[in-house]
Order: structure tokens, then C-alpha cells, then sequence
């Protein structure tokens, strides 16, 4: 009664039922892989509705975010419990959108016409990623004291502008009264908002679109309708990643920063690692060779080639991915239907030679922790990780692609004998009799 | 009383440390010098289990002594009848302000021991260990002679009252237990990735299986 009210007023004004009949007709692919995206989804929603939370507790000031973040405690179990979960969601986000993304990666659902999506979501990873780190920053604990110290000296390391750049996040020299109130601005406002903006143009195209599906029948849409099916779904991956996150939130402490205490420019925790989605940029740190250049008597520092020339390529090979996979593929033809991993053993190899770097830079960022629990030298582990580096990911890659490979043989075998469908009958013996039927 | 406690650590000394440091305390190719090496000294290498090194090139961490009060005593004893001077063993007294503590804890100690005094690497093949097997004394006495690695600290640098301090914060840090949720003090970052990751993990599991259930 009321629903059909309402429901009255808004279509009288707007013509809403047709579209909100369009959107409850709309048809989701039914494959695990297509929640994968929706878990992110829904960690953002939580990351949006605990952080707006915490900005009514925490004090954007370089005095007094320590004390603002350390004082929440059991004393204060609500703000207490809302900062657990945005942390673990954060964790969760970013993780969340590279499972997703890797779907993505290996079904080429990048492909005609949807690579301004594959853009947009490689941006809100990236987004994303820089929210967490300043996120994790803010509490300007020495832990994370310690990540801005490495964040500003890679600023710092950039020809030309690094040194104005570095000023005017700081407002003066590090740590500068300025770096906490900008971290803020940036982490509170600019990021989730622009994060929001994507994510609204991500599911807009997703919907003009229409999802890519398993199902080699370009003719057809095949998968579950939103209402009353899907919706209920998405709700179940709603409250099952608002469970996992609220289990690990409420059972184990994430982030104690009043353990590490308040960050001076002389203290430093040992060990000392950021979040793990940041992690893969301290390993190549500290892999990075000792490489100093002087180019027209302007000096090129170390940190430079691991801190801003290695994420920049990655950067530039993920967003141009879509089109350096045409060149590969020479295959250019807007398509709706996803290929099977195995159909392109090449894409699976560069996949996990990428996924292989990534996870040899993330371990080389613990290679202190590691050495101490293994009793062998860090020097030696950091060898290791370089070699792992430059030739493990190439290895990784082609052993990937070449089981692909074999994997595609093997399923083209088995896809004929699957053809052959056989009818059961029962006999008069209570045995079973074959009866070949012709395919359908 | 001193010349008895003397004759005694001269037998134990024989027993088990003068094939390495020599039966005149000047060291061998296997290990320094111990003439003048003083009270502190001796009580931490010996009290810390530390030596006797079963193998002369392998470093031992924190263990128990295989030696009593007395036997320890006899040691230094006979050490300090040798060559007297060295670093008599601190005294710590009960009753230091933890949250001072902390403050001198970040400033001289957390760079290696880390924030939980939990011990970690400090680069190549060395690592500060944890502190939480020590007791007091034997904090104060590595503060005072800095083994290893570790830089010696001199009254001006950590006074009496600023050790004090800090070993009441490094025994508040056992006494840890009143916490609310599980604490991942080991090394944060590393644990809290491996968690998340667990989560995601669950959540495909979930999909996984969702999906292909209730059709």
C-alpha cells in the first residue's frame, strides 16, 4: 500500500516504473567469479559508512591526531569498534579489487568495448591504494611516521618538481605542521569522493554495457534476473563480506598505534613494513640497485628508479593492457562473451609472471623479518629476492602459460567426448541399459 | 669470604671457559680478552646463558643458565681477583614509572628491540633480541656494557632513575594480558596482509560455493 504510494508519486513525476522495471528485469551472469567485484563493492560501502564515523572522533591536526586515534580504546567501544573495521576493511578493499580484477585479467572481459571500463577500475585500484596509505598515515603513529618519511624521500626524488611538491604537501620541510591536514583533505575528501565518482561511472557502463558472461551465445543474455533473484544474492555477498570483516574486527586488534607510539622524526619501530597493498613498493625499494645519476649536474637518487619509474610502468602497462592485448590477439571485434582463461596461454603467462613480481616484491618488504626467523643473513635474502625478480617472474610465466596450454589441449579432447550423450534405462533386471540419444 | 667465592669461580673458570678465553683470561684465537672485563660484564654473558658457547663461532641467544647464584658470583669473583675494575652490576630498583619509560624506551631502545621489546633484525646476519626473557638487571647491565652490537650507555645518556624506568615499561609489556582483542604484536603489517588475504579467501569460498548452490 504504502510501497505502491510512493511508488505512484515518483513515477507521476519522473516515469519511474519503467526504468525501475528495466533495472529489476536486468540480468546477472550466474558464475562465483561476477561477485568477486561486488565484494569490493560492498567493502567500500563499509569503509564510507565507519570512516564518516571516525571523522567526527579524529582530529585532523599535526598535535592532535595521535592522541585522537590512541584514545580510542576499549573505553570507547563504538569509535573502537569502528575504527577496527574501517582498518580491516581497507585490507580487505584493496584485496577484494585485485581478485576481481584478476577475473577480469584472465577471461579478457577487458576487450572491445569495454576497455574505458578496465581504465576506470584500474584507476579506483590505484585510488584506492594511495587511500589506504594515506589513511594508514594519519594517525601519525611511528609506524606509519615511518612510511611518510620513505613517501616524502620519493617525492623528494623527483626531478625538478620534487622538491616543490614536498614543500607544499608538508607546508615546510618534513614532517611539516602542513603533512597531517593535507593527508586528511586528500584521505577523507578527495580520494573516497573521486573513488565514489568512479565507482558510480564503473557500474553506469557496467549496466549500459551489460555484463560479459560465460555463455558462447552472443545472441542471448544468459544469467539471473535482479528482482526477485539477484537481489537477494548481492544482499548474501553484502552481509557475508560485512561478516568476514566484522570477524576479524571484532576478534583481533589491527594497527595498535598507541603501542608504536607517537611519531618523532628520530623514531623508528623495528621491524617497520607498511600495509600489505603498499608493501610491493617498499620490496623494490629495497631491492633497487644503488643507482645515483647525475644528468646536467642534477642529481637522480636512488629511490627513484624502484619508487616512481617501476610503479609508473606498471601503472602505464595496466591501463594500456587492453590495447597492447589487441596487438597480441590481433583480434579487435566488440565481444560480450568471455574466453576461457586457457584459450590464450600467452595472457595467462604475462598474468602470473605480473602476479609472480608482485608477490617477490611484497615478501622482499618483510626480508628483515625473515632473515630473523630463518637465522640467515638479510643480504642473502635480498640476492635471492633479485634473482626471483628478474628471472622467477619470467619462469613463473612460462610455466603458467605452457599448463594452460596443456590444459586447453586436454579440454579440447575431453569437449568432444562430452558431446556423446547417453540415456539410462531401466531394465527388467533393475540393471541399466545405454541408450546413445542424438545430440540436442 | 671474597678469596673462597674467588678459589671456586678459578675451578669453574677452568671447567668452562679457559679452553676459549685462556687460563690467563687474555683470550684466543676463539675469543677476546676477558681481563678487567668487571662484574657486569661476566653476569650477563654467564647469567644470560649466553656462555659458555657451546661452539665458539656460533652466537647464542637468551637461554638458561646451567650455573647457580653462587657458582655466577664465584665467576665474577675470580674475574675481578685477576684484574680488578669494569662495570660493577647495576642496581635497579623496583617501583620505575612505565610511562616515562616508554618515552626513554622509543628514544634509545624500540630502533632494534622494536616497539614490544619483541627483538628484531637489525641488518646482514645480526638481530637485537627480545627482552622480554631478561630480567631487570640483566637489561640494565646491556644497557651499561652493550653487548654485541648493541652501543654501551653511559650514566649521563640512561641514569639509574631512567633504568629503573624503563625496565618497569619493558615488565608492563608482559603483563600485556588486559587487552580486549587478540593482539598481533609480533610485526603487525605482515600478519594483519595474511588475515585480510585468509578473508578474501572465505569470501570466494562463499561465492563459490553460492553460486552454485540454491539454483
Amino acid at each position: 500500500m504504502i510501497v505502491r504510494r510512493v511508488g505512484r508519486f515518483f513515477d507521476e513525476r519522473l516515469g519511474s516504473d519503467a526504468w525501475i522495471r528495466a533495472a529489476c528485469a536486468k540480468i546477472y551472469p550466474d558464475h562465483w567469479s561476477f561477485y568477486l567485484g561486488e565484494f569490493a563493492l560492498y567493502s567500500f560501502v563499509l569503509l564510507v559508512a565507519t570512516g564518516i564515523w571516525l571523522t567526527f572522533i579524529f582530529q585532523p591536526t599535526a598535535g592532535g591526531a595521535f592522541d585522537s586515534v590512541a584514545g580510542v580504546t576499549r573505553a570507547t567501544p563504538v569509535a573502537y569498534l569502528m575504527r577496527q573495521v574501517h582498518h580491516w576493511s581497507a585490507v580487505v578493499f584493496v584485496a577484494a579489487i585485485l581478485v576481481h580484477m584478476a577475473r577480469i585479467f584472465f577471461t579478457a572481459a577487458f576487450r572491445k568495448p569495454r576497455e574505458i571500463n578496465w581504465v576506470v577500475g584500474i584507476s579506483m585500484l590505484i585510488l584506492a591504494s594511495l587511500t589506504g596509505f594515506t589513511g594508514y598515515s594519519l594517525p601519525d603513529d611511528a609506524l606509519s611516521g615511518t612510511g611518510l618519511r620513505i613517501a616524502n624521500s620519493v617525492l623528494l626524488s623527483l626531478p625538478l618538481v620534487g622538491g616543490w611538491g614536498a614543500a607544499l604537501l608538508n607546508g615546510g620541510s618534513y614532517p611539516g605542521p602542513e603533512l597531517i591536514p593535507h593527508l586528511y583533505t586528500i584521505h577523507a575528501y578527495f580520494l573516497p569522493v573521486t573513488i565514489g565518482a568512479l565507482l558510480a561511472l564503473h557500474l553506469a557502463l557496467l549496466t549500459y554495457q551489460k555484463h560479459t558472461q560465460f555463455v558462447p551465445d552472443p545472441a542471448r543474455v544468459v544469467g539471473r534476473r535482479f528482482w526477485p533473484d539477484y537481489a537477494l544474492r548481492t544482499l548474501a555477498a553484502f552481509f557475508a563480506t560485512v561478516a568476514v570483516t566484522l570477524i576479524l574486527a571484532s576478534a583481533i586488534e589491527i594497527n595498535p598505534v598507541a603501542d608504536y607510539g607517537r611519531y618523532h622524526d628520530w623514531t623508528i619501530p623495528n621491524p617497520a613494513v607498511p600495509d600489505w597493498y603498499a608493501a610491493w613498493l617498499e620490496g623494490a625499494l629495497r631491492l633497487g640497485p644503488a643507482l645515483e645519476l647525475r644528468i646536467a649536474g642534477h642529481p637522480i637518487p636512488a629511490v627513484f628508479w624502484p619508487g616512481v619509474v617501476l610503479p609508473g610502468l606498471v601503472i602505464a602497462l595496466l591501463v594500456a593492457w587492453p590495447w597492447i592485448d589487441k596487438r597480441i590477439s590481433r583480434d579487435d571485434a566488440a565481444t560480450d562473451v568471455l574466453a576461457p582463461a586457457t584459450t590464450a596461454p600467452w595472457r595467462v603467462g604475462v598474468g602470473a609472471a605480473l602476479i609472480a613480481a608482485g608477490l617477490v616484491l611484497t615478501l622482499a618488504a618483510s626480508d628483515d623479518q625473515q632473515a630473523r626467523a630463518l637465522h640467515v643473513d638479510v643480504r642473502a635474502l635480498v640476492n635471492l629476492y633479485r634473482g626471483l625478480f628478474a628471472f622467477g617472474t619470467i619462469a613463473a610465466g612460462i610455466a603458467a602459460a605452457a599448463i594452460a596450454r596443456e590444459l586447453r589441449v586436454r579440454y579440447d579432447e575431453r569437449g568432444h567426448e562430452a558431446e556423446r550423450v547417453v540415456a539410462l534405462r531401466r531394465n527388467a533386471e533393475g540393471g541399466f541399459d545405454e541408450e546413445e540419444t542424438k545430440p540436442a | 669470604m671474597f678469596v673462597a667465592a674467588a678459589i671456586a669461580g678459578a675451578l669453574l673458570y677452568g671447567q668452562h671457559c679457559a679452553s676459549c678465553h685462556g687460563a690467563d683470561l687474555r683470550g684466543s684465537v676463539n675469543a677476546p680478552s676477558i681481563r678487567g672485563a668487571g662484574a657486569a660484564q661476566v653476569d650477563f654473558w654467564v647469567g644470560t646463558g649466553r656462555m659458555p658457547a657451546a661452539l665458539p663461532w656460533v652466537e647464542e641467544g637468551h637461554r638458561r643458565t646451567p650455573f647457580t647464584r653462587e657458582q655466577i658470583d664465584a665467576l665474577i669473583a675470580y674475574v675481578t681477583s685477576v684484574q680488578p675494575g669494569g662495570a660493577a652490576i647495576p642496581v635497579v630498583l623496583p617501583g620505575g614509572d612505565p610511562r616515562r619509560g616508554r618515552t626513554l624506551f622509543e628514544q634509545n631502545c624500540e630502533h632494534c628491540h622494536g616497539a614490544y621489546a619483541q627483538g628484531a633484525s637489525i641488518g646482514s646476519s645480526e638481530w637485537a633480541p627480545s627482552l622480554r626473557d631478561a630480567s631487570r638487571v640483566q637489561l640494565a647491565e646491556a644497557v651499561r656494557i652493550g653487548p654485541g652490537q648493541m652501543p654501551p650507555f653511559a650514566e649521563q645518556q640512561l641514569g639509574g632513575r631512567d633504568l629503573d624506568d624503563v625496565a618497569a615499561y619493558v615488565e608492563s609489556l608482559d603483563a600485556g594480558a588486559d587487552r580486549p582483542l587478540v593482539p598481533l604484536t609480533s610485526s603487525g603489517p605482515v600478519p594483519e596482509g595474511l588475515l585480510g588475504w585468509l578473508a578474501v579467501g572465505l569470501l570466494i569460498v562463499f561465492a563459490f560455493g553460492y553460486s552454485r548452490s540454491s539454483r
